[in-house]
C-alpha cells in the first residue's frame, strides 16, 4: 500500500510539473489539457467536432442533419422506370405438383414451380376503372400464417370466377392482407402469397391469369385495428377489386 | 470484498486542480470497490462516473455511454471517472481508476450544438474505454412512422433526436434502407398504388423507381459496395429474391420457390445473401450466392419461425427475429449457422457499424417503439419518443 502511495505522489508531482510547464507555453486565459498528443495545435487548443463517421453530417458541426429543404422537396422524375426487361419464366415448365392443394381443376399451362408468372406491368399502369365494393362479400379469409385457400372459402372465389367468365372483358385485383402477429416484411410477402393463391385458384377455374392482378398490403391496412383473435381473423384476408376497362 | 482507500489519487486531483482549474476539485477521500467493478466488467458492463456536466450535455453523455453497455454509477464504483464542464464549450477528461487514476483522455469542443459536442466527446470516450471504432453517437437512422392510414419515413440521430421528415406522400411507405456511405435511401412506397421500390437521393430530392413490376416489389437491400440491390419481387408467380444493379437494371432472379421469400440482406463481403423462405412450410433462414446458385438453409437451433435477418458488418454474426406464441425475440447466430442466442424481446434488428449495437422495434401497449440493443450486455434502451404514432423498420446508416 505504501509503495502505491509513494508512486502516486510521485506521479502527482510529475503531472503538476507537466501541467505548469504546459501553462507557460500557452496563451493566457486558455486551459491547457495536458497529457494528450491528440490536442490540436490549431484554433488555440479548441477541438472542432469531427464530422460524423458516415459522412452524413457533411462536416456540419451544427447537428449533422441532412438538409431539410432538400429532403422535403417534392421529388421529381417519378415517371422514370427501372428495368422493364427482366426475365420471363413463363411457358414450358408445367410441373405444378408441388402446390399441396387437393384441387381437381385443370392446371394453367404457364404454371411453374413457383407459381404463375405475371406481366411485368402493374395493373395500375393499365386503363382500368376499379370498383372495390362489387365483390365486397367475396372477401376470402385465411388461417394464421397460412396462404392456402381454405375449402370453406372456395365458394367465394368460385363466385368471382363465374362472374369473370360471364364478363370476359373485366379483370380482378386481389389484395392480400395479414394480421399483425408476424413481422412486417414477412407479412408483406405472406399477403402477396395469399393473393397469389387466390389468383392460382381463379386460374384453375379457367380464368386467364393475365386478367388477375395481385397486391399485398401486409399488415399495413387492417380491416379491424383491434388486438384480439376476432380482429386478427378479419385481417387475414384477400379482397377482390373489380377491374373494368375504361371506354376509349 | 476489498475496499481500497486511494487518498493519493485524490491528492493528485487536488494538485491538478490547483494548478489548472477548480472544476476538478474533490474534497473527500474516495473508496473504490474494485471487486464490484471487476465483477461488472466481467459481465461486459463498464461502470463509469460522470462529474461536473449539466443539462443536455449530461443527458447526452449518459445516453451515449449507456447505449454501449456503460452503467452510470457513483465514483466509488466507477472504473472510469469522466469529469468536465459545459457551457458554450464542452471539456472533459477521463481517468482510469483501475490504473492509478491515470488520465487517458482530455478534450475540449467548441462550435455546433451542445448535443453534437457531447456526442463527439462520448465517441472519443467510447473509443478509449470500450474499443476503437465502437462509437456510434453521430450516426443516423431512418424508420417508418405510422400515423394511422398513412406511413411516412423520418431520419433522426441514432438517439431519436433531430427528426427530419423524408416523405410526404400520404400513402404507405415501408422497408427503408440506406445506400452505404451515401445520403440516399431505397424504400418501398405505394404512392402509385402498387408497392414499388424507389431510390431517393436525399441531397437533391430526386426519386426514381427501380422496381415497378406487377405484384410485390419490396425489401430492398443494398450490397456493401453499393452497386447491387437485392429485393423481393413476385412477378415470377411467387415472392422470390432478385438482384439488380443499383438503378434496377440487369435484374436477375435468385430463387424460384413456391414458398414466399422475404427480407434479404448481404454478407459484408458481398458474396452471399441471407433471406427468409417459407419453402419448408415454416419461415427459416437461408443463404444463396449473390450471383446465383443453390440456396442452403442456415441452422438456427433452438428457435423456429425466424424472419428479418441482418448480417453484422464484421461478418461474424447474423441477427434475426424469432417468433413465439407470446411475441418476438431478437436472436443472434454465428454467420455459418448454429445455436441461437436470445438477446432481448423485440423484432427487426438493424446493426450499427460497430457490430455491437442494434436498433430494434418493440411493441409496447399497442404501439411500436424503437430501442437500442447492446448485444454484449443484452441491455435495451428506448430512443427518444418523438412521434405519436408507431415507429418501426429502422435502418442504421453505415
Amino acid at each position: 500500500m505504501k509503495q502505491i502511495q509513494k508512486s502516486l505522489i510521485l506521479l502527482a508531482v510529475a503531472a503538476l510539473v507537466v501541467g505548469l510547464t504546459g501553462c507557460r507555453k500557452k496563451p493566457v486565459g486558455l486551459t491547457p489539457i495536458p497529457g494528450q498528443k491528440t490536442l490540436p495545435p490549431a484554433q488555440e487548443g479548441v477541438f472542432p467536432p469531427e464530422p460524423g463517421p458516415t459522412g452524413l453530417a457533411g462536416g456540419d458541426a451544427g447537428g449533422g442533419a441532412p438538409d431539410g429543404a432538400a429532403i422535403d422537396a417534392t421529388p421529381i422524375g417519378l415517371g422514370t422506370e427501372g428495368a422493364a426487361a427482366g426475365e420471363n419464366i413463363a411457358g414450358a415448365d408445367t410441373s405444378a405438383g408441388t402446390t399441396g392443394e387437393d384441387l381437381t381443376e385443370s392446371v394453367p399451362d404457364n404454371m411453374t414451380d413457383a407459381g404463375i408468372p405475371t406481366s411485368d406491368r402493374p395493373v395500375f399502369d393499365g386503363d382500368w376503372e376499379m370498383d372495390s365494393d362489387f365483390f365486397h362479400s367475396n372477401t376470402v379469409y385465411f388461417d394464421f400464417d397460412r396462404s392456402d385457400v381454405k375449402s370453406s372459402e372456395r365458394v367465394k372465389v368460385e363466385e368471382v370466377a363465374l362472374y369473370l367468365q360471364r364478363e370476359s372483358r373485366n379483370g380482378v385485383l386481389v389484395d392480400g392482407h395479414c394480421d399483425e402477429r408476424g413481422t412486417e416484411e414477412y407479412n408483406r410477402a405472406l399477403g402477396e402469397r395469399r393473393a397469389l393463391s387466390v389468383r392460382e385458384y381463379l386460374a384453375r377455374l379457367g380464368i386467364d391469369s393475365s386478367r388477375i392482378y395481385t397486391r399485398s398490403f401486409g399488415e399495413d391496412m387492417p380491416a379491424d385495428p383491434g388486438q384480439n383473435e376476432g380482429a386478427y381473423a378479419k385481417n387475414r384476408r384477400g379482397e377482390f377489386i373489380l377491374l373494368i376497362p375504361r371506354k376509349p | 470484498m476489498r475496499n481500497q482507500t486511494i487518498r493519493p489519487a485524490v491528492t493528485l486531483c487536488l494538485l491538478l486542480s490547483l494548478g489548472l482549474s477548480g472544476a476538478f476539485a474533490q474534497n473527500a477521500p474516495l473508496e473504490i470497490d474494485i471487486d464490484a467493478i471487476r465483477k461488472k466488467m466481467n459481465d461486459g458492463i463498464t461502470p463509469v462516473a460522470l462529474k461536473g456536466f449539466t443539462g443536455e450535455s449530461l443527458s447526452v453523455l449518459r445516453f451515449d455511454l449507456e447505449a454501449l453497455g456503460c452503467e452510470i454509477v457513483d465514483e466509488g464504483g466507477a472504473a472510469y471517472l469522466i469529469s468536465g464542464k459545459n457551457s458554450d464549450t464542452l471539456e472533459g477528461r477521463v481517468f482510469d481508476r483501475l490504473d492509478k487514476n491515470k488520465q487517458i483522455l482530455a478534450k475540449r469542443y467548441k462550435g455546433g450544438s451542445a448535443r453534437v459536442q457531447a456526442h463527439t466527446f462520448s465517441d472519443a470516450i467510447v473509443d478509449k474505454i470500450i474499443g476503437p471504432g465502437m462509437g456510434i453517437a453521430r450516426t443516423k437512422i431512418v424508420f417508418k412512422v405510422d400515423t394511422g392510414r398513412a406511413k411516412e419515413l423520418y431520419i433522426t440521430d441514432y438517439d431519436g433526436h433531430n427528426p427530419v421528415r423524408v416523405t410526404s406522400d400520404n400513402t404507405i411507405v415501408a422497408a427503408p434502407t440506406w445506400a452505404p456511405g451515401k445520403l440516399a435511401l431505397y424504400y418501398t412506397s405505394y404512392m402509385r398504388q402498387n408497392p414499388d421500390i424507389y431510390f431517393h437521393d436525399l441531397s437533391t430530392g430526386r426519386r426514381q423507381s427501380i422496381a415497378r413490376y406487377s405484384g410485390l416489389n419490396t425489401s430492398p437491400a443494398v450490397s456493401p459496395g453499393g452497386n447491387k440491390v437485392a429485393m423481393i419481387l413476385s412477378k415470377g408467380g411467387s415472392p422470390d429474391v432478385y438482384v439488380s444493379d443499383s438503378n434496377g437494371q440487369n435484374l436477375k432472379r435468385l430463387t424460384s420457390t413456391r414458398g414466399d421469400e422475404s427480407s434479404p440482406c448481404w454478407s459484408p463481403d458481398g458474396q452471399r445473401i441471407c433471406f427468409v423462405s417459407r419453402e419448408s412450410g415454416r419461415a427459416r433462414l437461408y443463404t444463396i450466392p449473390a450471383y446465383g446458385g443453390k440456396m442452403s438453409q442456415l441452422r438456427t437451433a433452438g428457435v423456429s419461425t425466424v424472419t428479418e435477418p441482418d448480417w453484422a458488418p464484421d461478418g461474424k454474426t447474423i441477427a434475426f427475429t424469432s417468433q413465439y406464441r407470446g411475441g418476438f425475440n431478437i436472436c443472434t447466430i454465428p454467420a455459418r449457422g448454429g445455436t441461437a442466442t436470445v438477446v432481448a424481446g423485440g423484432e427487426d434488428p438493424s446493426w450499427a457499424g460497430n457490430s455491437r449495437t442494434m436498433i430494434i422495434t418493440r411493441r409496447i401497449g399497442g404501439k411500436r417503439v424503437l430501442s437500442l440493443l447492446d448485444a454484449k450486455t443484452k441491455r435495451v434502451k428506448d430512443i427518444r419518443k418523438n412521434f405519436a404514432g408507431s415507429c418501426s423498420q429502422a435502418s442504421w446508416a453505415k
